[in-house]
């Protein structure tokens, strides 16, 4: 008791020591981020996941298409023109399919004006069918010319769950390139540079930060300008909203 | 005492947060492309020489413009016109020159400037040869290229090639001919009067080797002599025209392609009765063989260091492209081209990273490109007659090939084009000068 009296009379002592313990703590992390000490890690030194599957070489002809038409096909594939959500009148229109349906069975002079209304049904899934044939194409185009990406033979295979993210990731590339400009002298320079992106749910970039810079100050902001420039991306779906506003995506100028 | 712990305890836990933030992905945008840089070219200050100097200044600047616009994926060239004073307000490099006479000699004094930068990138001053303007002009525009790029430029380079533009009407004849990159100043180089195939031109650019359609009297068995056709392999000095018969084998004696310091030829031999490919070093004419299998392997081309090579091969059933090492027989050959019903004429670019080369599609020969591994394959060229006979440029930015067209069932043209390498058409260079074949590009 005298002793504990002693101690709280004392407050100068107390403070010394305490003092010396967030000292001594302060020193242990600061020693635990320069030694690896496993799970007891003071910084967030996980390595970021690079996307990459494997790919079986699957060549079966002579590529059809020339550089110069892919380069077309890709450059009008990036540009931002169909906003297929937007597309509500199909909607209306298969509300007059059930309509005319039941329709059907009641007059026959009303089969003549089903016949017409069936070609206007007809023209909105012929809409759809072109975006289809577009992609496929560009499909086509990727594995004839490239490589069919293959069933996993040595890469890695991916987590079921972040499909979804990573084909998100995948079509990235695509609506930045065609920003991706370099001067001459910057080209040929072996240069990389990663940005970390911040988005939000409609896809615009709200943020970026240099994860890893080049070393060159004005490759860095030209890679930071392709970005600007190709804002808004995609809009992220909910399953991967999170990871898109937190900051999970980098994109490597090159690589 | 808890005022101070419970911050601690907080901050440790935050920290704890933060280090399990991760799932971060990287993903590539891949090679960007090139910017657009503008040129300008400001009209030179002409004080001091006569009118016709002056007018032939004019036409030295029209060239080096002209020299840029090939560039066409690298620089736009300012079309308007500046006073030698002007304001150039939207150029990126302005290149402005003026006369200066040094002992009555006139000199042309030029400075590039970065205007973006604001800085001198280079001030030279040459003689000028009036006497000689595409030389000239030729050479100012490569220094100046190299000031802004760091590397040269194709501007100083010839392409060799063979026209049947001396034909008579029942007798083919194929001589060689020699050009500016830029299709300007032909001059024929060989008078055989016989057939000239798979020329080739030293990295000094000094001289050529080539193959010639012979005609040779051989003993029969029964007494008599038979008159036979043999591709024989000459070299010729492009100075003294002196010609030296370098192979005279049986059977064929082509495809012949310079090593880097021009010491040595890489040939195909047939007179093992099979095609193979050879190594003969031009001083004691001694050959090594590179290639060793039963099937015909023929069309050898080396990258710049020597250390890989290209060829044409029937080994697999049909004409594929292969590389090895050509330090040794048959060293670590490698399947390159697995696609195509007959491939022809692989070609390195200078580093040895791609393969341009024609293949047959669609009864037509179309040109592609492959990185040296097999990767990457694309298409070059496509609906612009059958193209065949690419060569790279000395700087691999650009490609040459021969593009024929079939006018009726008795006449056809071919001529030659350059594009860049990725197949964009950058320009017409022969036009009306017979039937054009295997153009090849000097350093």
């Amino acid at each position: 008791m005298y002793y504990f009296d002693e101690l709280e009379n004392d407050n100068s002592a107390v403070v010394k020591a305490l003092a010396f313990h967030i000292v001594l703590v302060g020193l242990i992390y600061l020693a635990s981020s320069y030694i690896e000490l496993g799970e007891f890690e003071f910084a967030p030194t996980e390595e970021p996941e690079v996307i990459s599957s494997a790919v079986r070489i699957d060549v079966v002809a002579m590529p059809k298409l020339t550089l110069q038409e892919l380069k077309q096909i890709n450059a009008s594939q990036t540009e931002p023109v169909e906003d297929i959500p937007k597309e509500e009148s199909p909607s209306n229109e298969t509300s007059k399919v059930e309509f005319k349906k039941e329709e059907k069975k009641i007059d026959v002079s009303n089969l003549l004006k089903d016949f017409s209304q069936k070609n206007v049904i007809k023209k909105i899934p012929k809409k759809k069918e072109r975006v289809i044939d577009k992609s496929a194409l560009r499909k086509i185009i990727l594995e004839g010319n490239k490589v069919g990406q293959g069933s996993s033979t040595t890469g890695e295979s991916l987590d079921q769950a972040n499909q979804a993210f990573v084909s998100y990731m995948q079509g990235l590339p695509d609506q930045v390139r065609p920003y991706w400009k370099l001067p001459s002298y910057l080209m040929d320079r072996s240069l990389r540079c990663r940005v970390r992106i911040f988005l939000d749910a409609n896809g615009n970039i709200i943020r970026t930060q240099i994860f890893e810079t080049s070393g060159v100050p004005e490759f860095d902001a030209k890679a930071l300008e392709a970005l600007k420039k190709s804002s808004p991306l995609p809009k992220p779906s909910k399953e991967y909203l999170t990871k898109a506003i937190g900051g999970a995506i980098i994109l490597g100028f090159p690589l | 005492m808890n005022k101070i712990f419970i911050p601690l305890f907080f901050l440790l836990l935050s920290l704890n947060v933060f280090s399990q933030e991760s799932g971060m992905t990287i993903v590539a945008v891949g090679e960007a492309e090139q910017e657009k840089e503008l040129v300008t070219f400001r009209n030179p200050d002409t004080k001091g020489i006569t009118d016709s100097q002056a007018k032939k200044l004019k036409e030295i600047i029209r060239i080096l413009r002209e020299d840029f616009e090939f560039y066409v994926h690298k620089f736009e060239v300012d079309k308007k016109e500046y006073s030698p004073s002007a304001k150039v307000s939207n150029g990126h490099f302005v290149i402005s020159s003026e006369v200066v006479s040094v002992e009555g000699t006139p000199w042309l004094k030029y400075i590039v400037r970065d205007e973006k930068k604001d800085k001198v990138l280079l001030e030279d001053r040459k003689i000028i040869l009036f006497n000689n303007e595409r030389n000239f002009a030729h050479e100012v525009a490569n220094s100046i290229y190299k000031a802004i790029t760091g590397k040269d430029s194709i501007f100083t380079s010839k392409i060799i090639f063979v026209s049947d533009r001396t034909s008579r009407s029942k007798e083919i004849r194929k001589e060689l001919y020699i050009m500016d990159f830029d299709g300007a100043r032909k001059q024929r180089i060989t008078f055989q009067n016989s057939i000239i195939i798979s020329p080739a031109i030293s990295p000094d650019k000094k001289t050529v080797v080539f193959t010639l359609v012979d005609t040779v009297y051989k003993k029969r068995s029964n007494g008599g002599v038979a008159k036979i056709k043999n591709l024989n392999l000459y070299s010729m000095d492009l100075k003294t025209k002196k010609l030296e018969k370098l192979s005279y084998k049986d059977g064929i004696n082509s495809g012949a392609i310079f090593n880097k310091d021009g010491s040595a030829i890489y040939l195909t031999l047939s007179n093992q009765k099979n095609a193979d490919i050879y190594k003969m070093d031009l001083k004691t004419k001694a050959l090594t063989k590179v290639t060793s299998h039963f099937a015909a392997d023929v069309d050898p081309h080396i990258n710049s260091d020597e250390s890989l090579m290209t060829f044409l091969s029937g080994r697999p059933g049909k004409a594929m492209i292969y590389t090895l090492d050509p330090k040794g027989v048959e060293k670590d050959v490698k399947r390159i081209s697995f696609v195509g019903d007959f491939n022809a004429a692989p070609r390195f670019n200078p580093e040895g990273s791609e393969i341009v080369f024609s293949s047959w599609v669609d009864n037509r020969f179309d040109i592609y490109r492959i990185d040296s591994n097999g990767t990457n394959l694309v298409r070059l060229t496509k609906n612009f007659g059958s193209n065949e006979e690419p060569w790279f440029s000395p700087d691999g930015e650009f490609i040459v090939f021969s593009s024929q067209r079939v006018i009726n069932s008795k006449k056809a043209v071919q001529d030659l084009y350059i594009m860049n390498r990725d197949g964009e058409i950058i320009k017409k260079i022969t036009e009306n000068y017979g039937k054009v074949f295997t153009p090849r590009w000097s350093n």
